[in-house]
């Protein structure tokens, strides 16, 4: 007789936890239809404890990094210093050029500047998959999907993949799922930009025939049609040159440090 | 009741303090340690240490998984099927064959 009650009570125990499974999974289904009204109550909720919860991070992570990196301080002043000098020198050359350019554009009485239509934009957080950032702009600032995303000294950073009324999610280049044109400043070559996760970024289908080397910028190339051209993307750091394989590889560094940036644009209109 | 809602304040916090607060720290992540974060700690120390009948170790996987789905790219149910699993494995598996002492009040 024991035996049995205590059966069907393990039954009955075993019954009631499949049905609450089974109501999670319901409640799982009906959330997945509600996520744009639910993303978009939660950001408006939060966004004036990320704000300042993202400057304490920022400030706080800097003030670690200080401590760490103390010891490292002086050869990066040495080499920052050399840095210096040669872009002054390269400034005052491109100066020169750019005088020739005006005058000859406005001797032939062409005008090629190109101005985008930009939109300020404020980080108030960060994926946990680490290569997408939350801006404070969205739909009702016209901000739509596939704007491309830059800092102020126009790197690119990335552009908008998912857009809420008050907020939107931009991809950056180093997402994984994220691809784009590249040109090599100074050599003629272009080449495909793939995000490999965690910041990490490579330029890749550069033929063998092209030379490219440590240091080269690259900058986006107008092909793709989502990202104008010229915008910095950052500096090859290392060279894979296979013969075995079709095309060379490069890895990137890009020229954008988040930690930096506390206001970025969108490119509204190119 | 009131632990419940104490946790999902506690949820709630910790999901904004890894989106806003601890991304700068990124030493875990730098590493592909998506998951090691407060939020799966707090999930599988509540499943630990709680006894196997009780269900509200699964309502806290639950509404951490759903506050990580609110602020990531991902699809709301992803994070919250993979704090379930991990809370069903402790309750269901892990303390069939591991005695862990549950917390009781005196």
């Amino acid at each position: 007789m024991k035996i049995s009650l205590s059966r069907t009570s393990r039954a009955s125990r075993r019954n009631k936890l499949l049905i609450k499974i089974v109501l999670i999974v319901l409640v799982i289904f009906a959330l997945s239809f509600f996520q744009k009204p639910l993303k978009t109550f939660f950001y408006s909720v939060s966004a004036p404890l990320q704000k300042p919860l993202w400057k304490i991070g920022e400030s706080s992570s800097e003030f670690f990094h200080k401590i760490i990196g103390t010891k490292d301080t002086e050869g990066r002043i040495d080499d920052l210093s050399l840095k210096n000098k040669e872009l002054l020198a390269k400034i005052a050359f491109l100066n020169e050029v750019k005088e020739q350019n005006k005058f000859l554009r406005e001797s032939l009485n062409v005008n090629t500047d190109k101005e985008f239509k930009l939109t300020l934009a404020e980080i108030i957080g960060k994926d946990i998959s680490q290569d997408f950032i939350i801006i404070n702009k969205g739909s009702q600032d016209n901000i739509a999907e596939k704007m491309p995303v830059i800092t102020k000294e126009k790197i690119l950073l990335g552009r908008i993949s998912k857009v809420y009324d008050n907020f939107s999610k931009v991809m950056l280049i180093s997402n994984e799922k994220s691809s784009l044109d590249a040109k090599i400043q100074e050599k003629d070559a272009f080449g495909l930009i793939e995000g490999k996760g965690n910041s990490k970024i490579w330029l890749d289908l550069v033929p063998h025939d092209k030379d490219i080397s440590q240091g080269d910028l690259i900058v986006t190339s107008s092909l793709g049609g989502i990202f104008p051209s010229g915008l910095l993307i950052g500096e090859i750091t290392e060279i894979r040159k296979d013969d075995t394989e079709p095309f060379q590889q490069a890895e990137i560094k890009s020229k954008f440090n988040l930690k930096e940036i506390n206001f970025l644009f969108v490119i509204t209109e190119q | 009741m009131k632990k419940i809602t104490i946790s999902i304040i506690i949820l709630y916090c910790l999901a904004l303090l890894e989106t806003s607060f601890f991304v700068h720290f990124n030493i875990l992540t730098h590493y592909n340690f998506y998951f090691l974060n407060s939020i799966f700690i707090l999930i599988v120390l509540w499943n630990l240490f709680e006894k196997r009948e009780n269900f509200s170790g699964i309502l806290v996987a639950f509404t951490g998984g759903f506050f990580l789905d609110v602020f990531s790219s991902q699809l709301i149910g992803f994070n919250i099927s993979i704090a379930i699993i991990i809370a069903l494995f402790i309750k269901l598996v892990f303390k069939k064959y591991v005695q862990i002492p549950s917390i009781k009040r005196a």
